[in-house]
């Protein structure tokens, strides 16, 4: 199971590690109980500070997906997030949506673009 | 000649395994290594098309000269040891010739890629695993306990037993390799490279086979090795009535050469396997991460780790040769 980093991204480091492990949630591949490799790994691997890692594994934590105990891996805990507003919930929807009018797409196009995406996360978990 | 004892010949006889394997290593892989990535690549430095029709063959005849002149001068040194009759030197060569290849090889990694491949493609996207790498699925630690609960018998056997020949270079040495070379495969275990975006998984499989093989090699050629090495010693310094039976080193000897067989096996047949894995795949170093340059040796292996390694071994055979 590969997570993809991109330098170019505008979203910090850690941020992208943490909406691909909810990608990865939510299509199914990662299952609960499933452990995450530890910070030092990932870390390594990707050729950054353990800080970085450290960061997203805590934000998963606090937002449900994860456990971490102390001295262990983190370990996928739930494929739900925790309790949240649904206005909560619906905020990054919104600014997407917003990005995508302002972009100048018509409604059309961005119904029909939120339907392929979501089409494509069913997709990838089916097909495991 | 006939001043030597079975321990010298046991010495003898592990130089002309390591020989044999010096040898064998220059035949099937270091001559054409530069090509073995195809025409696409010198080393794991991408080069253009008809780069082995012009400026490559100066390449190509530059490195294999330089290979050419590192076994030169290790045949001369083993050859002077041979003729003055001053076995107790060959550890010293043998570990000595290791580092020079070592260092030759970084030198030449390292030339090739400040020369030829300064402009090595950096992509911005990059690849992590989520599969996890305990230590417990690439060392078998009940093996490690084996290997401690017969170095510490072959110690006691020697401390308490001990006859009067005793050199505690070879035990001190042996021990060293057997006990050392488990830091250094954690590091094995632990160290990886970034991950293209492309042919990921293939490219993970790869490294991952590849970490596998260099432990089993490692394991067969020093520890396990070492391990049959020291427990014949300690029996015929340690134990009067093995010690003298007769053929004692030759049962040694058979045992060691059948680890050092098996793992030379092990080793061609793996490494027949990584190629054919690795055949529609970019060398590694061939790229650069985004966030971090690939290591000078190959992924998996530190070269830090791997230096600290041979310089102690190196040092203790400089310290008991005095």
């Amino acid at each position: 199971m590969f997570l993809t980093v991109d330098a170019n991204d505008k979203r910090p480091l850690y941020q992208q590690i943490v909406d691909g492990v909810k990608e990865l949630i939510a299509r199914g591949d990662l299952r609960e109980g499933t452990t995450l490799p530890s910070v030092r790994q990932v870390a390594g691997d990707l050729g950054v500070n353990l800080n970085t890692i450290a960061v997203a594994y805590r934000r998963l934590q606090e937002e449900g997906f994860v456990t971490i105990r102390h001295g262990a891996s983190a370990v996928v805990s739930s494929r739900r997030a925790r309790a949240v507003d649904e206005d909560e919930l619906r905020q990054p929807l919104r600014t997407a949506l917003t990005q995508l009018i302002l972009a100048g797409k018509s409604k059309e196009e961005i119904a029909s673009a939120v339907q392929k995406e979501l089409e494509l996360i069913h997709q990838k978990g089916d097909s495991r | 000649m006939s001043s030597h004892g079975s321990g010298d010949w046991l010495l003898l006889f592990s130089t002309a395994l390591v020989v044999i394997f010096f040898v064998f290593d220059l035949v099937r892989r270091l001559w054409n290594y530069p090509l073995a990535h195809g025409p696409g690549f010198f080393l794991d430095v991408e080069v253009a098309p008809g780069f082995y029709n012009g400026e490559g063959v100066r390449w190509l005849a530059r490195y294999r000269t330089n290979l050419l002149a590192a076994y030169f001068i290790g045949a001369l040194a083993l050859t002077a040891i041979l003729v003055s009759g001053r076995w107790n030197l060959l550890p010293a060569w043998a570990g000595g010739t290791a580092l020079v290849r070592t260092a030759g090889y970084f030198g030449v990694i390292a030339y090739t890629r400040a020369k030829l491949g300064a402009n090595r493609p950096v992509p911005t996207s990059t690849v992590v695993s989520l599969e996890t790498r305990r230590l417990g699925d690439y060392i078998s630690w009940p093996a490690e306990v084996l290997m401690a609960v017969i170095i510490g018998l072959n110690w006691a056997l020697l401390l308490t037993h001990g006859d009067a020949k005793v050199h505690w270079k070879d035990p001190v040495v042996f021990t060293y390799v057997i006990v050392g070379l488990l830091p250094f495969k954690i590091g094995v275990v632990r160290n990886s490279y970034p991950l293209p975006a492309e042919k990921a998984e293939e490219h993970y499989r790869w490294a991952d086979a590849q970490r596998r093989l260099w432990l089993r090699v490692m394991d067969g050629f020093f520890r396990w090795f070492s391990l049959v090495l020291i427990a014949g010693y300690a029996l015929q310094h340690g134990w009067p009535a093995v010690g003298k039976t007769a053929g004692l080193h030759w049962v040694v000897i058979s045992i060691a050469m059948a680890v050092w067989l098996a793992t030379v096996g092990m080793m061609i047949s793996g490494s027949g396997r990584l190629t054919a894995m690795g055949r529609n795949l970019r060398p590694v170093g061939s790229w650069s991460g985004p966030f971090r340059q690939p290591t000078l040796l190959m992924p998996g292996i530190s070269p830090w780790s791997y230096g600290a390694f041979c310089s102690g071994l190196f040092l203790l055979i400089i310290f008991f040769g005095r």
